[in-house]
């Protein structure tokens, strides 16, 4: 039987490439090229484990030892291959290229948001079964005398919260909606329940303009 | 009126290093932080003052709401540029900017204060675009380049935008009014 481990790794860091194909007179060439010239010689995975290990005894070592990575490690990568997936898979078709482009940090934020605001987010198997059209908490910046971004796009169910990061008040008003006035660093939330284009205005400073697209 | 506007720019944009004015006989050596802050404590309380009176006078509903937004804005930059100076150890100082700021107003308020109604509105807006014009430049080549200590410059960079808007907004008020 074969160290299942091994094929997670068939050039443990331990074996010098060198030495195993030495012995067996190929010309040294670059690892993967072996690897192809090798499968095109017929030689076996198991002859070269042996090799490996014959080496290894050559050289005092006791046997082929290959390292798995830890389990948390690939608990972290599963995770965050789930929240890429959860994130393209969400927001492939909602965020125009638009917002894509000027490289929107709101949209991962309310991601995040969306995935710690679940029913009981205690362990990353239960985020996993949560359903991917769930409400999302999309975020807009107040900053700089500028919505950013200026354009989102949404779904009905969906929340926006502005975050003032100015110095001075503002507000996002439109028909159907009005903030008021929300202070340096506080914010203001609005769920959308109707699809439909809102263009808003700071109506303290008209300059400023955005519009929320719901669908 | 337009030619008090120019000077009145001049003076804001440039006294602070070159001797455009008699009265600054002695060149001006670059504004240090503690003038800086007194100068953006100046600038931003002349507008609130302008901002005040405006509110009161005028009859035009957009010429109030931007009125209001000037008191709003300008209390909320002098109320952060007054924490700041506290957190930093920094006792505004006089200089000759802050003081033909305060003396250049005064002329301006007395002025409108003796105006009314359309003729009032327009004087008004348009001392706006000039007066924010102005310390945009000043912002840009006095203030912003000599001032050392990096909240105090961070202040100023964040203050920028929001003059810049204020500009924008008083221009649109102009056209309107000119209409």
């Amino acid at each position: 039987m074969r160290d299942p481990s091994a094929t997670l790794d068939p050039h443990p860091k331990s074996v010098p490439w060198k030495p195993d194909f030495g012995p067996a007179g190929l010309v040294p060439m670059s690892p993967p090229m072996l690897q192809r010239d090798r499968q095109g010689l017929d030689y076996g995975e198991q002859h070269v484990q042996k090799l490996h290990a014959a080496v290894q005894r050559e050289k005092g070592d006791g046997r082929v030892t290959i390292k798995p990575f830890p389990l948390w490690i690939l608990v972290v990568c599963g995770f965050v291959f789930f929240l890429a997936g959860f994130f393209s898979g969400r927001h492939g078709a909602d965020f125009t290229a638009t917002n894509v482009d000027r490289g929107n940090p709101p949209a991962v934020q309310s991601t995040l948001q969306a995935v710690q605001t679940g029913a009981a987010p205690a362990s990353a198997a239960q985020s996993t079964v949560r359903d991917a059209n769930a409400p999302l908490v999309v975020h807009v910046a107040m900053k700089n005398m500028k919505f950013s971004p200026a354009t989102i796009e949404i779904k009905k169910g969906d929340t926006v919260e502005w975050k003032n990061d100015d110095i001075t008040p503002h507000t996002a008003t439109s028909a159907t909606f009005d903030s008021g006035s929300i202070a340096s660093d506080a914010a203001w939330r609005h769920t959308f329940t109707e699809a439909g284009n809102f263009p808003y205005t700071c109506t303290f400073h008209p300059v400023m303009k955005g519009t929320i697209i719901v669908k | 009126m337009l030619k008090i506007i120019a000077l009145t720019v001049a003076t804001v944009g440039l006294a602070a290093f070159t001797t455009v004015h008699a009265q600054t006989a002695p060149a001006a050596a670059p504004p240090n932080d503690a003038q800086i802050a007194q100068i953006v404590l100046t600038a931003d309380s002349v507008d609130v003052n302008y901002g005040k009176l405006a509110a009161k006078k005028t009859k035009n509903a957009e010429v109030k709401a931007f009125a209001e937004t000037m008191i709003r804005d300008h209390t909320a930059v002098n109320d952060k540029a007054a924490a700041l100076a506290k957190k930093i150890n920094l006792t505004p100082e006089a200089s000759d900017t802050s003081k033909s700021l305060k003396s250049d107003s005064d002329k301006m308020m007395a002025k409108l204060k003796g105006m009314h109604g359309a003729e009032f509105d327009k004087a008004y807006v348009d001392n706006e675009v000039a007066y924010h014009t102005s310390v945009i430049g000043a912002l840009n080549t006095v203030l912003m380049p000599n001032a050392r200590n990096a909240e105090l410059k961070a202040l100023l960079e964040s203050g920028k935008p929001i003059f810049e808007s204020h500009l924008e907004h008083a221009k649109t008020l102009q056209k309107s009014l000119n209409k």
